[in-house]
């Protein structure tokens, strides 16, 4: 593929009801030879639970990190909500990413320092607009505190445990715990890497099933990513990574 | 960013153990910065306080220095005596409004006898012009009275009324006694901090009449001898004193005094200006003063590159840390704060405990340095100088705390939000 092929063409105006729109996307790593990762076009609408199977070195963490914004295309474009990720400034992708996107990752996402309550709150403490969407009438002191209380009673974490700090957790628990710090102040995207890898099966779908009631509720977009495609079945969309990157040089990472 | 105060201070609190021993050694370079600081400005103070209100110290030519450190710290004898003559001469002179006649040169247990008059107690004035006072008893009045400093008083253990006897000399080695003529405990003077402490002061006459006989210089032969009951048939007028102190009517007379003095015809004299001759003396000594603050100052810096050691050493186990951090929103700048404010609370945290530890040492140590060296370290707030140190102390762990604080930084950009680990 020539690279004048692939040369960034018109952004899919992302409409109202798009979350995220990827076209002509090419990443290659710094002092790489050939791309890790070719996505012609993808396309998400809001409130989509999407699974994306993919084997380790298909991609995947380099996808996330492009959706993220954490990594820059080096050709085509991904917008997230219609914004142009790569227009913005580092620091106002900061705040984008921090304000629209919840992460839960594969294990070990907690700081074992902080309490339950704490943790699930971190985000409202760097994001206004996740603050704000929590307790949207610029909020009563008890407020924030309240609706974390709430969501991580909906997850299945009962209130005699959300002052203790996290260390004392079962995986399954702190599982729980990331996925209340993902969703609190209700991002349009949830982004979950692997996160029931290290879960027995039948705590892997009380966590999804918790995960999608939530998601729901909140009208998130869900975009999980796991090797595991067993859990396909249970999802509204199937990607395949192996399907969407096109490129021809994977090396596996 | 007051949100991220309480972040750093749980994540601190999750390494408590290596962080209070980064405290502790920030704390110890404190208090001894402190201390050293302290001790220093107590023994100037007491230095220059030995002697204030005074106008002009006057002796026999000698150095400025040497004359002060006789007449005023006892250390040290006089090469030469100055005459009666001259001092009364001088003394009746009309700008001026006191004088206190000083009369050296014997001892007791290795204490320096001071020979004066009643003016002495009248006029003398150290620290803030405080006059002295006396702890017990009397003014020495008769001529075989004397008036002990506090210290000789405590450490040889005499009591009002006890029986005294004077060596001819100075130093603990004085084998000459004036044995026939014992002097009798009167007055014992309150503590002053100064060399006052450490003096016995007895009248002029008592000098005279301890050395009635000793004309030639050693002890009389028995032919000779005069016996303390005879004494009263001899004229006490002394002949000679060592230096004398003076207080004129007007300061604005002093630099006309002093040239008087030292231009004074019937013998060489020296008058010297107590503050300017104190501030020349400190100079000599202050050397010493500034290498010890040098000394503790780098032990500060010492205690400030632990801290760094410990901070940058712990970034690769803070990475998750950090990458978590990251995901849930810290920009690289918050990242950065982060780290700054753990190395800004260390740094404060090592001056409170410091400040701490000074104050608590202060109060065990205080009585004790005040009766072994005579300085008085007195519970006072931190000075405007010490929370200058204080200050820059943290200043300072601020600033080292941006080296971690800028590798976390560049990892926090690096690593993305990738957490593999």
């Amino acid at each position: 593929m020539s690279d004048a092929a692939l040369s960034t063409q018109t952004s899919a105006a992302a409409g109202d009801s798009t979350c995220i729109a990827v076209e002509s996307l090419r990443y290659r790593w710094p002092q790489t030879e050939r791309d890790t990762l070719a996505i012609p076009a993808l396309q998400i609408a809001r409130g989509e639970q999407v699974f994306v199977q993919g084997a380790s070195g298909s991609g995947k963490t380099t996808l996330l990190g492009l959706l993220g914004g954490v990594l820059l295309p080096s050709a085509g474009q991904v917008a997230l909500l219609g914004h142009d990720l790569a227009a913005l400034k580092p620091a106002a992708r900061d705040a984008f990413r921090v304000a629209h996107i919840g992460f839960i990752f594969q294990l070990f996402n907690l700081l074992p320092y902080l309490s339950l309550l704490d943790n699930a709150l971190l985000p409202c403490r760097f994001s206004a607009s996740r603050r704000a969407r929590v307790s949207p009438h610029g909020g009563q002191a008890g407020e924030l505190q309240a609706q974390a209380h709430r969501l991580l009673v909906e997850l299945g974490l009962p209130r005699a445990l959300h002052d203790r700090k996290v260390g004392a957790l079962s995986v399954g628990q702190q599982q729980r715990v990331a996925a209340a710090r993902a969703l609190i102040g209700a991002p349009e995207l949830v982004i979950a890497d692997e996160p029931t890898s290290a879960l027995d099966a039948d705590s892997r779908e009380d966590f999804l099933r918790l995960l999608f009631a939530e998601c729901r509720e909140h009208g998130s977009t869900l975009l999980f990513v796991s090797h595991d495609r067993q859990l396909a079945g249970l999802f509204g969309r199937h990607l395949s990574m192996a399907e969407l990157n096109q490129a021809t040089g994977q090396e596996s990472t | 960013m007051t949100h991220l105060f309480p972040l750093a201070a749980a994540s601190l609190w999750n390494r408590r153990g290596t962080a209070l021993l980064t405290v502790l050694s920030i704390a110890l370079s404190v208090l001894l910065l402190l201390g050293i600081e302290r001790i220093s400005k107590s023994a100037e103070d007491s230095f220059r306080s030995t002697v204030s209100g005074t106008d002009l110290i006057i002796g026999a030519r000698s150095g400025p220095v040497q004359l002060l450190l006789y007449s005023v710290f006892r250390i040290g004898n006089a090469t030469n005596n100055m005459s009666w003559q001259s001092y009364r001469e001088l003394a009746a002179r009309p700008e001026v409004a006191w004088t206190i006649p000083l009369s050296l040169g014997d001892s007791h247990r290795g204490y320096r006898v001071l020979g004066t008059t009643a003016d002495y107690f009248e006029h003398f004035r150290y620290g803030r012009k405080q006059p002295l006072a006396l702890a017990a008893g009397e003014r020495f009045d008769a001529v075989f009275d004397v008036v002990l400093g506090a210290e000789v008083a405590s450490a040889l253990g005499y009591r009002l009324g006890d029986e005294i006897v004077l060596a001819h000399g100075g130093g603990s080695l004085a084998v000459v006694k004036h044995a026939e003529k014992p002097f009798t405990v009167v007055g014992i003077l309150a503590r002053t901090g100064t060399p006052v402490d450490r003096t016995l002061h007895v009248s002029l006459d008592g000098i005279e009449a301890i050395h009635l006989g000793w004309e030639s210089g050693a002890p009389p032969r028995r032919s000779d001898a005069v016996s303390a009951e005879q004494v009263g048939e001899h004229d006490l007028t002394p002949q000679t004193i060592t230096a004398f102190l003076l207080g004129l009517k007007s300061r604005l007379g002093i630099f006309a005094m002093q040239r008087a003095v030292n231009d004074f015809a019937a013998e060489p004299l020296t008058a010297i200006l107590p503050g300017a001759t104190l501030q020349q003396l400190w100079e000599l000594i202050g050397v010493a003063d500034a290498a010890l603050t040098l000394i503790s100052a780098c032990v500060v810096a010492a205690g400030l590159i632990g801290m760094l050691t410990v901070i940058l050493t712990s970034l690769n186990e803070r990475r998750r840390e950090m990458a978590i951090l990251r995901s849930v929103g810290a920009r690289p700048g918050h990242i950065f704060l982060l780290m700054i404010f753990e190395s800004g609370l260390l740094a404060l945290l090592g001056c409170a405990a410091g400040l701490a530890l000074f104050y608590a040492a202060l109060g065990l140590l205080a009585p004790w340095a005040n009766q072994a060296f005579g300085l008085y370290l007195g519970w006072q707030w931190p000075a405007l100088r010490e929370w200058t140190i204080l200050a820059l102390i943290c200043a300072l762990g601020l600033l080292i705390g941006t080296l971690p604080a800028w590798r976390a930084y560049r990892n926090a950009l690096h690593d993305g939000l990738s957490i593999r680990l």
